[in-house]
């Protein structure tokens, strides 16, 4: 059966303007705890964290607009873009918006570039700066679904993000693996997790449930110190971003991207100045105490689910020097 | 097979000597992959090349970054992936986990300012 069939009462203007925006419907935190999430009156933002917003917006022409309102109304919404931009209407929202236009004709304006867009036409809005701007003398008509974005998903949309946290895992050459693990076990309490016959286990601590943050390679004593060090970032998205990013900068891939098996995290080693490698990765298996460690022999099919550019060896080892 | 494309008996212009800084190297994508194949060194106004490929572990390039395939005060080749250092001159291993082994060279001839591979090389460049 239809609830309502008749205006929307959410209606809202900006101080200063004659546009009119009505909230048909909204989901998360911005939606009123009510049978109908958008009553008149209550007011939203320009997105609802955790959900959704069905906006329809009259955009007066240009002309018609008090532009130092506009201004304090995007500032109240903390969405105004810095910098001084070239229209009154540029903003930048935490959400993805589809933008469709029902009735008039607006022009779309990016950082870079603007579109006429008419009846019918769609732009989808992925979280950049972005302004609506009316060049004619009749009002324009949009619908907008204005979805909220986590903080992983803006940043990857934004082409920013991968913000690597601290270092998260680390792996040495060591000369000698039986007297490092057990240094690491019996002394420090590390937990042994899953291992590679021949090379090593993947420790953790014990206050920490990722699936390791240590590992070893027994390698002959030309082969010393660190392997690589990794940091974890926001999810696959967000890796295969950072790399592409970091390879058109010109720095040099030493394996992946892929995934591996223990783990089951995303990778992606980049070679460094150092004569180390350095790993983003994302989407580490979290373990608890029940875990059951498991063991493979060393080998690219195991270290590796799968791999979008393959290597034969993916890292040293060997016995130790006599007298290591 | 970097050198497929050249037709016998011809020099192939790989670059002006000029384009390298000094000293300074540059990565050659001989095989149009976009990735190098062979890198071209210049210091104290010599010119060597050689395979890309360092000898420790078979399928690495060396450098870490674009072109970045001297040691930071310039004086040795070094490989990014496990820090093996070569002489510039005969791409020896003097230092790292490849000690016994050389970097392959690529024959080369220095003229007119520019830096031309042999055909002679067909046969041997590759690794």
């Amino acid at each position: 059966m239809f609830v309502s069939d008749g205006l929307a009462p959410n209606r809202s203007s900006p101080e200063g303007s004659q546009l009119v925006a009505h909230v048909v419907w909204a989901t998360g935190d911005a939606a009123a705890p009510s049978s109908d999430p958008a009553p008149a009156g209550r007011s939203f933002g320009f997105h609802s964290e955790g959900g959704s917003i069905l906006r329809i917006v009259d955009f007066p022409p240009d002309s018609s607009y008090d532009t130092a309102q506009l201004t304090k109304f995007l500032d109240a919404n903390k969405v105004r873009a810095t910098g001084k931009p070239r229209h009154f209407w540029f903003h930048k929202t935490d959400s993805l918006d589809y933008a469709i236009v029902l009735e008039g004709e607006i022009y779309a304006l990016l950082d870079e570039g603007e579109v006429l867009m008419r009846p019918g036409d769609v732009l989808i809005q992925r979280a950049t700066n972005h302004s609506w701007s009316n060049r004619s003398d009749k009002s324009c008509r949009m619908a907008f679904v204005l979805l909220a974005l986590s903080p992983g998903e803006l940043d990857a949309m934004r082409g920013e993000g991968a913000e690597a946290g601290v270092s998260q895992a680390v792996v040495y050459f060591v000369p000698d693996l039986e007297k490092m693990e057990r240094f690491y076990v019996d002394r420090l309490k590390f937990v042994k997790v899953d291992r590679f016959r021949n090379m090593g286990p993947f420790l953790r601590p014990r206050s920490n449930d990722d699936h390791h943050v240590l590992f070893m390679i027994q390698t002959p004593d030309y082969m010393q110190g660190l392997e690589h060090f990794a940091f974890h970032v926001q999810g696959p998205t967000a890796l295969m971003l950072a790399g592409s990013r970091f390879q058109k900068k010109g720095y040099e891939t030493f394996w992946g991207p892929g995934r591996h098996k223990f783990g089951s995290n995303w990778f992606w080693y980049f070679k460094s100045p150092m004569g180390v490698a350095i790993e983003y990765d994302a989407d580490m298996d979290k373990l608890d105490d029940d875990w059951v460690a498991r063991e493979l022999p060393a080998g690219p099919e195991h270290a590796q689910i799968f791999l979008l550019k393959n290597i034969e060896k993916w890292a040293p080892g060997g016995p130790p020097q006599p007298g290591a | 097979m970097p050198n497929e494309a050249i037709p016998a008996g011809q020099a192939k212009l790989l670059c002006r000597i000029d384009d390298i800084s000094e000293p300074g190297a540059l990565g050659i994508d001989l095989a149009g992959q976009g990735e190098p194949t062979i890198f071209v060194v210049r210091r104290d106004g010599a010119v060597f090349a050689y395979q890309d490929i360092c000898p420790h572990y078979g399928r690495t390039r060396l450098a870490w970054k674009r072109n970045a395939y001297l040691t930071g005060d310039g004086s040795r080749i070094m490989c990014s992936a496990h820090g093996a250092l070569f002489r510039i001159e005969d791409g020896a291993c003097v230092s790292g986990p490849c000690l016994d082994q050389r970097l392959t060279a690529v024959p080369i001839e220095v003229r007119d300012q520019g830096v031309w591979l042999l055909p002679a090389t067909m046969g041997t460049a590759t690794a």
